[in-house]
């Protein structure tokens, strides 16, 4: 194990500096410049003299090699838009991100782990059928339609639940909190919980055809056993590489639905940077969500074999 | 931070005995202060010109009224990111600003200055020196006193090499002393600059010294500065801005205890949190929000002070022929752009929005639309139409124009517009798509035609002279709005005749001349001075009857706003 994460340390150095290269690369190599004007406002500034006070105008390579090495010591410099720290913006949002898309994730898992295994045990019953309506239903409406369907069925019409922001107000308990979560969590984990039961599902009823299964069954083992200590322990190994997938999305927040909802979290954040060209807290979002990502799939590696031993780290 | 370079002399004498400021500019505001506190407030007000009605209510609500209530307004979290004063970019994070921080002078809604941390002022014959008297007793929000201090704190960094001020190219050009002695403050300009007041008011709100003298621009300050306005900051997160009223406010008392500004990033959002009642006012879209009018929600309205058009690059050799121009306008359905975009606004004609009021000419001709009569002005031009591929050419050159329209469907619809316009008069338009950021790229170079909202300054004769005196700078090297290349020295001595004298009659005068000019030279193509609207809850009322700056209604008539 201790040799594994050495030498997937080692190779983590390469795909930093990739990582860190690439995001600088695409951030000026985007064509248009900071300091966008409002054709709607026509505000008119000295975009030069912008550029200057920003630093801008300083030669790429100068510029590459002095964000590159206030960026691994993990300073992104300050946001154009209101001079604080990247750092601070990043860590500030990361909360509300957090709750919105580990709420969202959890019940994915949770939902789709019932689905799936119901669905593969009883498979083409109507349970199946429904499961597999609901799973096509959730991969195939677009996130903010639903959103905005369950804006006006829970909060208009039916009055029950809060749709914007995190909290109200004049109330920031966490059962403020918790009523202000219900709606954007249950909407992007729709789409989660869909895809994660289609493939569960799948590897579930690959695995129950196993011979191992069918030994289980024949040995006499009660088929609770069968299912859950035989079959849905070898058909996580396949949903923890989609769960992998879904830890950038933890990190980077989940822009449709956070906008949608006011939700005041990181994909809000990469949202309004790009759309105003606040280089820094663009490019410290990116690195930020790719540190994030690598330490997720190097999780992932490790995640594999505690649920299948066959996989060796050492390997 | 400290001031490196003070371009011009900046002198403070606490105990210098000062000179006497006339009291021939006292503000109403002033003379029911001072007849209040002789018990003669009530026979006073019956003395003053203009709406006395504003002035009884300023000053009964001293001792009478509390402010109550709060309003939730939707607003776009992102665009209040800095509220410095100095550095504040964006015009809704300006007007919020303009809430909390003050400066020596202020706009009342018509745009005319009245007092601000200065109560009276006075301007010498030769409009080389101001004096300004500045208010006692006003308090900072966390209780320091303002004194003069503060004002040399604020004109010092505002010009200091490092400043990040909009000011700072006016003070560094004009102000040749700064004296500031006791409760007087004296400017000395090196020539008469008439806009002076309106820098003050719009670009130099005063900082406090005691906050702010190690770092000017203390990220902290950035978030929830301190002022002597109406509102101060009570609360911040990132989904939200809390604005308190500030009972000890020494002007017009808010009528809402609470402004809360919440985040709600788009239109849908808005409309959504508005019908489930957690937000009170929101931005009204006639396209999108009909039927909430219709249900009976209020919406005020107010003419936004940029118009909105279509610029003409006369760099372009055809487009520097006059006739060309005035064909292109007479060719373009303005009409269906205002019923699809400009539902609530207003046909323009001039390049001054109406909401500049008595600046606005109303006089200038009404630009029609007539096909026939541009078909005519461009067949003298020597243009001929070519049946074959109905264009016009001259000279062996097609009439050929590139559009570019940016991402927002207006653009794209406005060049849709223009494109099918203008074929119906042999011009072959070529739309070219580009993103919001490459506008100042694509401006500041050759581009023949571009659409555009044209935001004028606050002071209107500093804004004609930005957009139509000659000048060799680029948009992006000066911040010249003169992006179309026009050049004429008719125009460009009438404002520098204007930007040297304070009249305002005699600015009026020159404002509607050099609009007459305009409008004949045509470098821009005025569509619409967009409406701009705020739909609200029956129980949330406005009261302000002049909404010229509703452009940025929010801060600007944040203390008028009432819950009943």
């Amino acid at each position: 194990m201790t040799g594994f994460l050495l030498r997937r340390f080692r190779q983590v150095v390469p795909q930093l500096l990739i990582l860190f290269t690439i995001s600088f690369a695409i951030i000026h190599l985007t064509p248009g410049t900071t300091g966008a004007v409002n054709p709607e406002a026509g505000v008119t500034q000295n975009l030069d003299a912008l550029r200057e006070q920003l630093g801008l105008d300083r030669p790429l390579p100068v510029k590459y090699v002095d964000w590159l090495w206030h960026a691994v010591q993990l300073d992104f410099g300050t946001s154009f838009d209101d001079g604080r720290p990247v750092i601070d913006k990043i860590l500030e949002r990361l909360p509300a991100t957090l709750l919105l898309t580990g709420t969202a994730l959890a019940l994915s898992i949770l939902i789709s782990l019932v689905l799936a295994v119901m669905s593969s045990v009883y498979r083409n019953s109507l349970f199946d059928y429904a499961a597999t309506v609901f799973s096509f239903f959730g991969l195939s409406i677009p996130a903010f339609w639903a959103a905005i369907l369950a804006i006006i069925v829970f909060g208009v019409q039916l009055d029950l639940l809060p749709v914007q922001g995190m909290n109200s107000v004049d109330d920031d308990g966490a059962v403020d909190t918790l009523r202000h979560l219900i709606l954007p969590a249950g909407v992007l984990a729709l789409e989660g919980t869909a895809a994660l039961t289609r493939y569960l599902r799948s590897s579930m009823i690959e695995v129950l055809h196993e011979d191992y299964v069918r030994t289980a069954r024949a040995k006499g083992l009660s088929e609770r056993t069968v299912v859950f200590s035989h079959a849905f322990r070898n058909a996580l190994v396949s949903s923890v590489t989609i769960l992998g997938l879904r830890l950038p999305i933890l990190v980077g927040g989940a822009v449709l639905i956070e906008t949608v909802f006011a939700w005041p979290g990181i994909g809000r954040l990469g949202f309004e940077a790009v759309s105003t060209r606040d280089y820094p807290v663009v490019m410290g979002l990116l690195v930020f969500t790719g540190i994030v990502t690598i330490i997720g799939n190097l999780l992932a590696d490790i995640t594999y074999s505690l649920v299948d031993p066959r996989v060796k780290l050492s390997g | 931070m400290t001031h490196d370079h003070n371009p011009f002399e900046l002198t403070f004498a606490d105990h210098e005995e000062f000179e006497e400021a006339s009291a021939g500019s006292l503000s109403r505001r002033d003379l029911i202060e001072r007849a209040a506190a002789l018990g003669l407030a009530l026979p006073a007000l019956s003395l003053l010109p203009g709406n006395t009605a504003d002035a009884r209510a300023a000053m009964l609500q001293r001792s009478a009224r509390r402010p109550t209530g709060q309003i939730v307004f939707a607003t776009r979290m992102s665009e209040l990111g800095d509220l410095h004063p100095f550095t504040a970019r964006l015009s809704r994070a300006m007007a919020v600003s303009y809430q909390i921080n003050e400066g020596l002078v202020k706009f009342a809604p018509d745009l005319s200055i009245v007092p601000g941390l200065a109560t009276a002022w006075k301007v010498s014959k030769n409009e080389l020196v101001y004096t300004f008297r500045l208010r006692k007793g006003v308090k900072w929000h966390d209780g320091t006193p303002f004194t003069g201090n503060d004002v040399r704190f604020t004109f010092g960094a505002a010009v200091a090499t490092n400043s990040q001020s909009a000011a700072r190219t006016v003070l560094t050009q004009y102000i040749k002393r700064l004296r500031v002695t006791g409760d007087t403050v004296v400017i000395t300009l090196r020539e008469p600059y008439s806009a002076l007041l309106s820098v003050l008011a719009s670009q130099l709100q005063i900082l406090p010294a005691h906050k702010l003298r190690g770092n000017v621009y203390e990220a902290g300050f950035r978030q929830t500065p301190v002022g002597t306005g109406p509102f101060q900051v009570t609360g911040r997160t990132s989904g939200a801005l809390t604005l308190s009223a500030n009972t000890g406010y020494w002007g017009f008392r808010p009528y809402a205890a609470k402004i809360i500004l919440s985040d709600a990033p788009d239109t849908a959002s808005q409309q959504a949190g508005f019908l489930s009642g957690e937000l009170d006012v929101v931005a009204y879209v006639p396209t999108a929000m009909s039927g909430l009018r219709a249900q009976g929600f209020p919406v005020y309205a107010g003419a936004a002070t940029s118009t909105h058009g279509i610029l003409l690059d006369l760099q372009n050799p055809i487009l520097q022929d006059v006739r060309v121009r005035q064909a292109l306008a007479l060719g373009l359905d303005r009409r269906r752009a205002r019923q699809l975009h400009y539902t609530d606004g207003v046909l323009a004609d001039s390049v001054v929005s109406t909401a500049y009021g008595p600046y606005h000419d109303t006089k200038v001709k009404p630009i029609a639309h007539d096909p026939r009569g541009a078909n005519n002005v461009l067949d003298g031009a020597g243009w001929k139409l070519d049946p074959r591929t109905g264009i016009r050419s001259k000279g062996g050159q097609q009439l050929e124009l590139t559009h570019y329209a940016w991402p927002a469907q207006q653009w794209q619809d406005i060049a849709a517009i223009a494109q099918a316009s203008w074929k119906q008069i042999g011009v072959d338009v070529k739309i070219v798509r580009a993103d919001n950021s490459q506008i100042a790229t694509i401006i500041s170079g050759k581009y023949d035609v571009a659409p555009l909202g044209l935001g004028l300054t606050t002071d209107p004769i500093s804004g004609l002279v930005q957009l139509l005196h000659t000048t060799t700078k680029t948009f992006r090297e000066g911040g010249t709005l003169n992006v179309f290349h026009y050049s004429n020295r008719q125009v460009d001595a009438l404002l520098d005749k204007a930007i040297r004298i304070s009249n305002r009659e005699e600015r009026i005068k020159v404002a509607h001349a050099v609009q007459q000019r305009a409008r004949t030279a045509m470098p821009f193509i005025p569509i619409a001075y967009p409406a701009l609207e705020l739909i609200t809850k029956k129980n949330i009322v406005l009261h302000e009857r002049n909404r010229g700056l509703s452009g940025i209604a929010v801060g600007y008539f944040m203390s008028k706003w009432q819950v009943k």
